[in-house]
């Protein structure tokens, strides 16, 4: 059976490079089909690539400070989703009033998009904060309604063979709820940190500094070189790629337990 | 076994959803450390029944008393065998069974012999340290029967435990109930819908109508254990019960 | 002499591991058959390769002389769990198999009226699967079973969601409605109670890799009687046989 499960994972591996090939393929043609300055091909991307390691941008910022800023910014913002979002759920969904009650004012909050925040944001912040804001406002309701949502999902016999055994309401959360609801919220941190992550550009357009990835992407812009633009939109995705799968595996790590429900 | 002593007293046992009765008012004895059964036709409110008894929901009226004092889970010890599998998915098995010691503070001196007692008497040797999801589903109802025998409880109540079991392991599992309970003595009420099984474990049969809910009848069963489901006594018992329990169809 | 209708003769494996070791038996026309063992050896594997929705790794399993195939067949699955379809009426569910067959519409009516008749759910016909109990489920399933006229009755522990008491009356439904149309039916249980009361002939499979134990023929009158003294022994005998210790 084993064997099964490796030779399929390699088989799959197999396929993703063909898959990526194919890409690279396909758009080497198109580009020279159209032979636009404004849509670079693959080799091109590479090259603006490699001078962006070597020599950093049009400044001479490095491409990894660029990374390195942009990291530190979203995991404050998400930092702070996490810290208010979290135990705000876990509140709302073990007092259901107090969610059903506050609907009419988080409801309409919860979709707006962080974009819509831009102007309130800069007017009313600066600098770091102004960043950490509209990520924050990125991960913090993804996080927020899905802790909420797991609380009602805890299985009502898992809680009665703690009261049955006399315990109170505080060992029940913390032994029973909060175990069970873990997994949810771990995947709603995953999900809020992809959404934070994709606030990036919007964030890095209105804050102050020079570097960051979102600004390497409009610094570029304003020159209109295609080539580095895309290598900052790729180094966006495969970062967010990365982040991804590093969670998906810790949660798989920790949540081993729950192999008898398929996680994702 | 049938020390004639009475450990429960249930009476006027009412419970009501809105308009709707459910239990009414039934009244019984539950003597200590005795197997009692209590059966009735499907939807007799058997779920409604346990968790009253349990206090896992409130009476609507009437009383519970042991030992002339209300059920009270703080202080007396209550054990529930649920109908469904009711392992911590992220406990080991070891830390599952220990739950009902821990919340009780018990002393870890205690609690480790208790555990190493009953870790051998349910068969569960070996399996301390695995995961729910990694064993069967007998063995999960094991975890659950050793969880509710650990912390030597006043009072056990168990709700079909075996029914989503298959024929052999029932009957193992069966026969391994009956003697953990004749070495431990407790006190153990097992609510079935299989009656065959009921005859098979109980010294005493309660029969219920269907709702509103009432005691109908009680049968007896004295024979001595392991019990052969091929005797004529056995039989016989087995037949009356049916009847008993049909005739509400 | 009976006809034979199905001839099983297969071994099977998942990769590498082995299910079913050299099975071969036959199921005769009209004839009530089940098959007993122990949880997990394989005999939903078996049921799916009598019904041809898997195919052997090894062997055939034919149907009157052809290789079971569900498209060439006319064969009902009855599962174990609830297989009704959340957003039809009982009605529109025990039709799907005539519509998906391509029956004339009128005549198609005419026999999900029967087939409701047959199982007993006169009134509730616009009922969805949310307002009845399990075991008008598992009644559903059977009158979508029997409304496709099928040459073969598939049935992998319809009733073991159900509490005791429901699975005698299902039981005794079951017996009922076989007894009055003799489908051929291959029942598949791990209740050998119930294996006795319903079938004819039963088979004993092993546990993994799961090998023909032993078959009993069963010759009590019917309606059985679940506490008669041969019905007794001969559930003993088999319960022996199946005995796995845990």
């Amino acid at each position: 059976m084993f064997e099964k499960k490796s030779r399929e994972g390699i088989i799959s591996a197999g396929y993703n490079v063909f898959s990526l090939v194919v890409v690279l393929v396909m758009w080497t043609i198109f580009c020279r089909w159209q032979n636009s300055p404004f849509f670079p091909g693959p080799k091109a991307i590479f090259f603006a690539f490699v001078d962006l390691v070597k020599y950093g941008d049009i400044e001479g910022v490095s491409l990894w400070l660029h990374i390195w800023k942009s990291l530190v910014r979203i995991f404050a913002g998400f930092g702070a989703a996490c810290v208010l979002g979290i135990p705000l759920g876990l509140a709302m969904g073990l007092y259901p009033k107090f969610y059903n009650r506050t609907r009419a004012v988080i409801e309409p909050l919860r979709f707006i998009p962080p974009i819509a925040w831009i102007p309130m944001a800069i007017v009313l912040l600066v600098g770091f904060q102004r960043y950490v804001f509209l990520i924050w406002l990125g991960a913090f309701f993804p996080i927020l309604i899905t802790t909420l949502l797991s609380v009602a999902k805890v299985n009502p016999i898992h809680v009665n063979v703690a009261k049955v055994n006399g315990a109170n309401r505080f060992y029940i959360i913390r032994k029973i709820v909060i175990p069970s609801v873990l997994p949810d919220i771990a995947a709603g941190m995953r999900i809020g940190l992809g959404v934070a992550w994709m606030c990036i550009v919007a964030a890095e357009m209105i804050g102050g500094e020079m570097v960051g990835v979102g600004r390497l992407i409009l610094k570029y812009a304003e020159l209109l070189r295609m080539a580095e633009i895309i290598v900052g939109m790729l180094v966006i995705g495969i970062i967010g790629f990365i982040m991804n799968e590093i969670f998906i595996k810790v949660e798989k790590r920790i949540f081993r337990w729950r192999s008898q429900v398929g996680i994702e | 076994m049938s020390a004639k002593k009475v450990k429960i007293k249930v009476r006027n046992l009412t419970k009501r959803f809105g308009e709707l009765t459910v239990l009414d008012r039934m009244s019984f004895d539950i003597y200590d450390g005795e197997f009692l059964c209590v059966v009735g036709p499907t939807g007799c409110g058997k779920t409604t029944f346990c968790n009253v008894v349990t206090r896992l929901i409130p009476i609507t009226d009437g009383s519970i008393l042991m030992d002339g004092e209300s059920i009270d889970l703080q202080k007396h010890n209550v054990s529930f065998v649920f109908q469904e599998p009711s392992c911590l998915p992220w406990r080991t098995i070891w830390d599952d069974v220990r739950i009902g010691l821990e919340i009780k503070k018990h002393p870890k001196k205690v609690i480790t012999e208790r555990m190493d007692a009953i870790i051998e008497l349910t068969g569960l040797k070996g399996f301390e340290a695995y995961y729910p999801h990694q064993v069967s589903a007998g063995m999960k109802q094991r975890v659950a029967i050793a969880r509710a025998f650990v912390t030597e409880p006043d009072l056990m109540l168990m709700d079909e435990p075996f029914g989503q079991l298959d024929t052999s392991t029932k009957f193992h599992i069966e026969k391994r109930l009956i003697d953990i309970w004749s070495r431990t003595k407790r006190t153990i009420i097992f609510v079935t819908h299989n009656l065959e099984e009921a005859v098979f474990m109980a010294q005493r049969i309660l029969v219920m109508t269907q709702k509103p809910t009432q005691i109908k009848e009680e049968v007896m069963v004295d024979f001595p254990y392991p019990r052969d489901i091929r005797a004529p006594e056995f039989v016989k018992v087995r037949r009356r019960v049916t009847e008993l329990v049909k005739w509400w169809e | 002499m009976p006809n034979k209708m199905v001839h099983v003769d297969v071994s099977m494996s998942y990769g590498s591991l082995a299910v079913l070791d050299k099975i071969a038996f036959d199921v005769y026309e009209n004839e009530f058959l089940a098959i007993v063992g122990p949880t997990g050896c394989g005999k939903t594997t078996m049921a799916n390769l009598i019904s041809g929705l898997l195919k052997p790794a090894q062997g055939r399993v034919t149907i009157n002389g052809r290789r079971a195939d569900p498209k060439v067949q006319n064969i009902s699955f009855v599962f174990q769990e609830p297989s009704c379809i959340p957003w039809r009426t009982l009605r529109d569910d025990i039709y799907i198999g005539l519509e998906i067959k391509g029956i004339d519409e009128r005549q198609a009516r005419k026999r999900v009226d029967e087939a409701i008749k047959l199982v007993g759910m006169e009134g509730f016909e616009e009922y969805y699967p949310h307002q009845i109990s399990g075991g008008m489920k598992q009644r559903v399933a059977i009158a979508r079973a029997y409304v496709t006229d099928p040459d073969l009755m598939l049935m992998d522990e319809p009733f073991g969601h159900l509490d005791a008491q429901t699975r005698y009356l299902m039981q005794i439904e079951v017996m009922r409605i076989w007894q009055k149309l003799r489908k051929t039916v291959v029942f598949i249980t791990n209740n050998i109670e119930e294996a006795v009361y319903l079938a004819e002939r039963v088979l004993v499979f092993s546990k993994l890799p799961a090998r023909i134990k032993g078959e009993f023929k069963i010759d009590l009158p019917r309606p059985r009687d679940n506490t008669d003294s041969k019905f007794l022994d001969i559930r003993s005998e088999i319960t022996k046989m199946v005995e796995v210790v845990e």
